[in-house]
């Protein structure tokens, strides 16, 4: 079975927890004979994905990356090439960002363009508009591509792509490229990760007949609460509605669906993420010689993690637990008001700002942690804190995720329940026995959310298409 | 006399734990308002109606149509009566009427259904004496058998409790004995023991809703078998289940109660069957087999040791907590003082082992039955309350020992 996958991220360059939950799944999918072409906006150079091919479509004739086991000439590596050419990842031009919102964009590209003014390449500029005006002509898709075309050096080792101006023209242009990209390529099913990727996928189910898949990590509601941008909103029903079939990461997020999007339940799959157990953790557990307890928090700080709910959490345990050390990694647009509100609570010796954590220092920090602390508004899924019990910590959970389905060796609470958060928390400081008896439980609960179970749902959902 | 037929040994546990309401760490030292009166009411009242009201009026009939071959023996935690008393007199006063019956006998057991049998003699004994006062007040009975908390024995346990003078005790089946032997004696002291059949119990109290196809002739038909299998045609068969089995387990829909109506008659006039008191086995059966266990053991979960309550780190760390401050409370005068009074109170419905049971974490079938007791989300939510509360109490305790030091007269002569 061929399968073209629409993404927005590949590991390690990651901003969420898709991009992770994209290489498990895809990972699981080609032990099962499953070839994927995997079509991302941008590589950045160094991703892992010897089990399928990548194509970086800012340029289409770069179209695999990923090829670093050919050329050895015996028959175990021509093998071994067949197997890791099952997926094919590909790179379509387009300045995405998966939890950009259109100010963000804006602000980006214009930063970008006074930087980089100087560098602009007639050339480049009039081979885009030709494949725009191509594919314009050819009504391939029923939305007007970007007209006011800029050029500048987003990545500069790789050349001078183009983007649009805000980030549904990037959508658009994406949109376009895929198409361009894949149309005569084999492929039976598409399946198409969030909202960015939906026009696209839904473009080439039209051109192509073949049936589409679209998964929801998350939706507008849940990265936007009450203050959705209804374009967004607009495309990600499109999407739905257009779908064969709908995958959701939780029964939260299609319960959310469902209520959002008006969507039949029916026409819903759910497929938990999983998680790869973790090899590096004792190297780490021994390291620890922090003389404090420390509770994590780990994820974008915005609005829909829930930094906020953790700062005042914290500012009730550490009056309690005065030996704890509240560590926020991340970066996002509160921190700079929540580094001020921890000041103003006087809790500055009690907190811990590292900014974003990648690679072997995220790996570091989930390892020194005592305690993870996810207070999510809307969770989808919520993927880190699966990662942070493969990492021997053991974690509270927002009520309003998807993982707190998943796993009972956790504590619960609703986000806005800082009380009980703060009560949850104070008590597993106290008692090592608790975080012990959760951490055992949660072990043995990740150990059968394997990627390997997620796979096997989903080639259910492709054959139901099929 | 007519022929003998298989003799049944029926008693029923009455039992409601106190439950800890919510809790948290920010009321320690500010609240000692530590139970969910509510919840408890409400729950207390709702078994009233499904179970205790309906099954002790279905009791008396069967009292009063069989005569001498029918009888039963009850136990009721303290924690329970007075529940009862307090929520639900109206089921009190039908219990009490019950026991008006001299074919129905009432047993001896901690006051607080706690596990003082193993971690504290002394408070074994002080709740062992505070319920025979209760019972003796309420039902003007004083019990001659005893029953440990879930049937937990062992012989230091049994020698305490012959020390307390009962003549015999009930305790769980056990592995490795004659076929058929159900009545045995304590190694050293002179303490008669009678032993449970866990697969007669558990036919009625786990698997009778399995039964459901089955139409209430063929019910009583398949276990009066079972029963008569069983039979050694010596040694009574003990079949000790929970009360609330009738009508709060198994709802009425199962038929339960239907069972329970005609079950005694058809096994007297069908099987030549015979109810006997636990006191009656007793005086009937000599035992001539000693019976000696090393280990406590209980009839809880598949593992039937204490794994139930002291299975994982946090149980023993809130069993051990609550025994050290209990214990370290002994040695304090007893004094009619009010505030020591009530912390003594408060800690001793701490004692009642439901709350350590519901921070069980096993799995499975076993973890199914603790959830389906337990109030909380989750054995760490339990663990949470528990401990907050303890600390509570732990720090009421402090405070009592730091203001009597101050207020302690001295010998020290002070300058003038």
């Amino acid at each position: 079975m061929n399968v073209l996958m629409l993404g927005w991220e590949y590991p390690p360059h990651i901003a969420g927890g898709l991009g992770t939950a994209c290489k498990g799944l895809t990972t699981a999918l080609s032990e099962h004979n499953i070839t994927i072409h995997f079509v991302v906006p941008h590589l950045f150079g160094g991703e892992d994905a010897t089990h399928m091919l990548l194509t970086d479509a800012r340029d289409s004739t770069r179209q695999i990356v990923n090829q670093n086991k050919t050329g050895r000439g015996d028959a175990a590596a021509a093998a071994e090439t067949a197997h890791s050419s099952m997926i094919t990842r590909e790179q379509v031009a387009a300045l995405l960002h998966p939890y950009w919102t259109p100010s963000d964009f804006k602000s980006a590209v214009s930063t970008i363009l006074t930087d980089r003014a100087s560098k602009r390449s007639a050339k480049i500029v009039k081979q885009i508009d030709e494949v725009t005006k191509a594919l314009l002509d050819g009504e391939v898709y029923g939305v007007d591509v970007a007209t006011a075309v800029l050029e500048y050096d987003w990545f500069p080792k790789n050349g001078g792509p183009h983007y649009g101006s805000t980030i549904f023209e990037e959508v658009e242009r994406f949109t376009a490229h895929v198409v361009n990209l894949t149309s005569g390529r084999p492929f039976d099913v598409i399946h198409a990760h969030d909202w960015m990727t939906f026009p696209a996928g839904v473009a080439l189910a039209q051109i192509t007949g073949k049936p589409l898949v679209v998964h929801i990590h998350s939706l507008e509601h849940d990265r936007s609460g009450y203050s959705i941008n209804e374009q967004i909103n607009q495309i990600e029903r499109f999407g739905l509605e257009a779908a064969n079939k709908i995958i959701a990461v939780s029964y939260y997020t299609a319960r959310s669906i469902q209520r959002y999007h008006s969507i039949p339940a029916e026409k819903i799959a759910v497929v938990h993420n999983g998680v790869y157990p973790c090899q590096a953790v004792q190297g780490y557990k021994l390291k620890k010689t922090w003389p404090r307890n420390v509770v994590l928090f780990l994820g974008r700080v915005t609005q829909q993690k829930g930094p906020d709910f953790f700062v005042e959490v914290a500012a009730r345990v550490i009056p309690l637990v005065p030996d704890v050390l509240f560590v926020l990694a991340g970066s996002g647009d509160m921190l700079p008001g929540l580094i001020e509100r921890v000041q103003v609570l006087g809790l500055d010796d009690n907190f811990l700002f590292p900014g974003f954590l990648k690679g072997e220092e995220l790996e570091e920090m989930f390892s020194i942690a005592d305690l993870y602390v996810m207070p999510s508004t809307s969770e989808p899924f919520g993927i880190a804190a699966l990662e942070a019990v493969s990492f021997d910590t053991p974690v509270i959970v927002s009520r309003q995720s998807g993982v707190s389905e998943v796993l009972s060796g956790a504590l619960k609470a609703d986000f806005w329940d800082v009380d009980r958060m703060a009560d949850l928390i104070v008590n597993s400081l106290l008692h090592e026995e608790l975080r012990t008896e959760m951490l055992v439980q949660a072990k043995e609960e990740i150990k059968l959310l394997h990627w390997d179970a997620s796979a096997r749902k989903t080639l259910e959902v492709y054959r139901e298409v099929l | 006399m007519s022929k003998s037929g298989p003799e049944i040994c029926m008693y029923f546990q009455v039992h409601q734990p106190f439950r800890l309401g919510r809790y948290s760490c920010f009321e320690v030292g500010l609240n000692e308002d530590y139970f969910d009166s509510n919840g408890n009411r409400e729950l207390l009242r709702r078994i009233a109606q499904k179970s205790y009201i309906p099954t002790i009026r279905r009791l008396r009939v069967l009292l009063e149509s069989l005569g001498e071959r029918f009888a039963f023996g009850l136990s009721f935690s303290g924690t329970v009566l007075e529940q009862l008393r307090e929520y639900a007199p109206e089921a009190l006063l039908e219990f009490q009427n019950l026991v008006k019956s001299p074919r129905v006998e009432i047993l001896a057991e901690t006051y607080h259904h706690s596990l003082s049998s193993l971690y504290s003699a002394e408070n074994f004994q002080r709740e062992v004496e505070r319920h025979t006062a209760l019972i003796q007040e309420l039902f003007n009975r004083s019990p001659k058998v005893f029953r440990n908390t879930e049937l937990i024995y062992s012989d230091v346990i049994g020698s305490n409790i012959y020390e307390m003078g009962f003549k015999g005790a009930l305790i769980e089946e056990r592995a490795g004995q004659q076929e058929g032997k159900t009545v045995f004696h304590h190694p050293d002291v002179p303490l008669l023991l009678l032993m449970r059949n866990r697969n007669l119990s558990d036919e009625i109290a786990f698997r009778f809703p399995l039964l459901r196809e089955l139409s209430c002739e063929k019910k009583i038909g398949k276990f009066l078998n079972q029963v008569a299998a069983s039979w050694s045609g010596r040694e009574p068969l003990g079949i000790f289940i929970d009360f609330e089995t009738f009508g709060e387990h198994h709802w009425e829909e199962t038929g339960i109660f239907d069972f329970l109506e005609m079950m005694p008659e058809v096994f007297i006039s069908e099987f030549q069957g015979r109810f006997l008191l636990p006191s009656e086995v007793f005086l009937r059966h000599v035992p001539d087999t000693p019976l000696s266990v090393n280990h406590a053991y209980s009839w809880a979960d598949t593992e039937r040791d204490l794994s139930a309550w002291i299975g994982n780190s946090m149980q023993k760390k809130a069993v051990s907590e609550a025994y050290e401050l209990l214990n370290s409370l002994v040695d304090v005068s007893e004094s009619s003082e009010e505030i020591l009074g009530r912390i003594k109170l408060n800690l001793s419905y701490l004692l009642t082992s439901d709350h350590f049971y519901y921070m069980s974490t096993k799995k499975a079938g076993d973890g199914a039955v603790h959830s389906y007791f337990s109030p909380y989300e989750s054995p760490y939510d339990a663990f949470i309350r528990y401990m907050n509360v303890l600390r509570d109490v732990t720090g009421r305790v402090e405070r009592y020992r730091f203001n009597r030091s101050m207020h302690q007269p001295t010998n020290a002569v002070h300058p003038v």
